[in-house]
């Protein structure tokens, strides 16, 4: 937000001045008559800048209450009862949690405050209202001015300021945690000097009567002040035992808060101002109705940044898309030139093929796929070749019936697990001089497999003379001999080596 | 509804900013991102290309080094005349050759009608497709040696290419009556198989 608006109410006046690049610009008085009313309705007409409404008023109360620790509606309804019981008949009024007690039930301890004298702020608030000013908060003079006190080290601080048309403020920070104030008129007799000597003291009385401020505890009092108004206090100002005195300079406090205005005065209300346009604290006085057009104005400058913040993006997006695009663009240029390039060459080496009995392309597929074809019928001499060795090694063996099986002569769907360069045998035959010995005949016919097995065939017995697996069935004849032969079944693949 | 109507007054330049900014930019983006896709399936397009050329190349220069066998190969097939119409008077006088040199005791065969083959591989054949009349033998034979001997002199003495599917060989009990006189024959085998030819599905 560049520019605020800032209004300052108080029992005597009723200001508003424009913040604008950390200064204030001159104020504009509106007395609390028609005239007023009807100049602030004009004043309101000429700026759609957030309005933010600090009140200094006597009619301020503050009350500190410790509260069963509760969340969400619970909370919000025990608030609300709260509200209920101490400002009925206020709707300024805010819950600030102080903190949760460490010990026992762990309740929250809460200061509940108000404005209680509604009508001040109302008469202002409703030609606000009429014209939908986007009004940010409602707040009050103690309820900002904790920034001011932060880098104070001590525990009970009470801090006096002078607002030219309120009067002396006196609020009161334990722990730097607000817990009550008081304003204080000055009349025009007086000046706030005059009046801060009487009105600490009776403060600390008040404070230890409330038992806020420990026995024996020192009470800091910090006074914002300009350097001639500082000498005079310094004079008056006598330090007992429990209540000591500093001095702020305004200007350097200004100073310290960023504020670029010159203060000619120890009035401090244009020092609240910047306070408030620099640093709102999250509650204050107003309600959802209150700021409802606030709400609306913010969503307004959040759906502008949005919408900034969109183009933004997309444009972004769209930049690095054109630029990923164009590189693929230069990319597939140089591509294209080499693919150009290699096609050129192998147009020239398919075009130096000297002339042929037919275009070289045929004649390589007649030569590729009859070498393939061949390869899935390789001649029975050298399928055989091994088996026909093993078998002499083996004259106990006497083949029956033997058949092949070439990759050609099997259908697609036969050739599942075989390759179709591999050969299948089948051979049938019987082991003679069974009576050998059924033990030494077995070892026999597997001796016969080891052999095949060493001339690359693959072997799978399929009948033996004597089943000696688990899943077979022997039966005792089977173990005599008789001299009769044992028949056997077994299956042999073969496969060209490459 | 007027106080929607009045809170939408306040919002509304604010609305209109983001719906001008989602839509143009959302244009910016959908025409940019057409621009980049295009762009990356022409890239695509353009690295299948050059590598289908590295490959063209590759089987070219291949081919070139190759060209010379090819060109023996193609000559002796068409001399075989497994290329072009098959020649079934060729099986015929090579086999009754055969006959006359009594490598086995005795063979009978068939040749089956032509048929288009459909080889256990897929095979890529070109501008040529692949025939084959089948052809079963029936022997008698002395021992193995003599079925052996038989297919390598049809693969080496008989024009046309034989593709031998297998055999199935018996050993014959001496009681069975036999078809040839003189020595007595101790096997029975039955092959099967084809005679393969490659017709060029361009030539008249």
């Amino acid at each position: 937000m560049k520019n605020r608006v800032l209004l300052f109410l108080s029992a005597n006046q009723f200001q508003a001045r424009i913040w604008r690049d950390g200064g204030l610009d001159r104020a504009q008085t509106f007395p609390d008559n028609q005239e007023g009313r009807e100049q602030f309705g004009a004043f309101l007409r000429t700026t759609r800048s957030p309005v933010f409404l600090l009140t200094d008023l006597i009619e301020e109360d503050f009350r500190h209450e410790t509260v069963l620790h509760l969340r969400g509606r619970e909370r919000a309804e025990q608030v609300q009862r709260k509200f209920e019981q101490f400002y009925r008949n206020t709707p300024f009024r805010q819950a600030a949690l102080h903190q949760r007690q460490s010990e026992g039930r762990h309740d929250d301890e809460m200061l509940f405050s108000a404005l209680t004298n509604p009508a001040l702020v109302q008469t202002w608030l409703d030609i606000m209202l009429q014209q939908h000013v986007p009004l940010a908060g409602i707040y009050s003079a103690p309820g900002i001015s904790k920034p001011l006190v932060e880098h104070i080290h001590a525990d009970h601080v009470l801090l006096l300021s002078w607002e030219k048309g309120a009067g002396l403020r006196q609020t009161y920070f334990n722990e730097k945690r607000l817990y009550l104030s008081r304003l204080t008129p000055v009349g025009e007799d007086q000046s706030f000097c005059d009046v801060i000597a009487t009105e600490a003291v009776r403060t600390q009385q008040y404070l230890k009567s409330l038992s806020l401020l420990p026995l024996g505890q020192t009470l800091q009092v910090h006074i914002i002040c300009n350097v001639e108004d500082r000498r005079e206090l310094q004079s008056k100002l006598l330090e007992a035992g429990d209540i000591s005195y500093a001095y702020l300079d305004i200007q350097k406090l200004g100073e310290e808060i960023g504020s670029k205005d010159v203060y000619p005065d120890s009035d401090a209300t244009g020092l609240l101002l910047h306070l408030l346009a620099t640093k709102p604290p999250a509650s204050h006085y107003a309600n959802a109705e209150h700021i409802h057009y606030f709400n609306l104005w913010r969503s307004n400058k959040r759906l502008l940044w949005l919408s900034v913040a969109t183009a933004t993006a997309a444009i972004m997006l769209s930049l690095l898309n054109l630029w990923q695009g164009s590189s693929f663009n230069n990319e597939r240029t140089k591509l294209d030139h080499q693919a150009q390039k290699l096609t050129q060459r192998t147009r020239e080496i398919i075009q130096a093929f000297p002339a042929q009995l037919a275009p070289a392309a045929d004649m390589k597929s007649v030569v590729t796929s009859l070498r393939k074809l061949d390869s899935f019928s390789p001649p029975p001499e050298e399928v055989w070749a091994g088996l026909g060795a093993t078998l002499q090694e083996f004259p106990r063996l006497r083949i029956d019936h033997l058949s092949w099986q070439t990759g050609s002569g099997r259908a697609a769907k036969q050739n599942a697990g075989f390759s179709p360069t591999a050969s299948v045998i089948r051979i049938n035959g019987q082991l003679e001089d069974w009576d050998d010995g059924y033990r030494n005949s077995l070892n026999y016919l597997d001796r016969f497999q080891q052999a095949l097995q060493q001339r690359h065939y693959r072997v799978v017995a399929s009948k033996l003379p004597l089943d000696i697996s688990s899943s077979g069935s022997i039966a005792d004849n089977a173990l005599e001999g008789d001299g009769n032969p044992a028949n056997f079944s077994l299956r042999l693949i073969w496969e060209q080596t490459p | 509804m007027n106080k929607l109507a009045t809170d939408l007054h306040y919002i509304k330049w604010g609305l209109l900013a983001l719906l001008l900014a989602l839509g143009i930019g959302g244009a910016f983006l959908l025409l940019s991102q057409s621009f980049l896709d295009s762009a990356q399936q022409a890239h695509h397009a353009a690295e299948t290309g050059l590598r289908k050329a590295q490959h063209d190349l590759s089987t070219a220069t291949s081919d070139q080094q190759n060209m010379a066998d090819y060109t023996q190969e193609y000559a002796m097939l068409l001399n075989r005349n497994v290329i072009g119409k098959e020649q079934r008077l060729d099986w015929i006088d090579g086999l009754e050759r055969l006959r006359q040199r009594n490598i086995v005791l005795g063979f009978k065969y068939v040749i089956s009608p032509q048929q288009p083959y459909q080889p256990p591989e897929a095979v890529d054949s070109g501008n040529f497709s692949l025939n084959r009349s089948d052809m079963t033998l029936s022997f008698e034979l002395l021992h193995t040696g003599q079925l052996v001997r038989f297919f390598k002199e049809l693969r080496t003495r008989v024009k046309g290419w034989y593709m031998l599917d297998g055999c199935s060989i018996e050993r014959l009990d001496n009681t069975e009556p036999r078809a040839s006189a003189g020595l007595t024959p101790q096997l029975r085998a039955e092959c099967t198989g084809g005679w393969l030819t490659l017709q060029n599905r361009n030539a008249p």
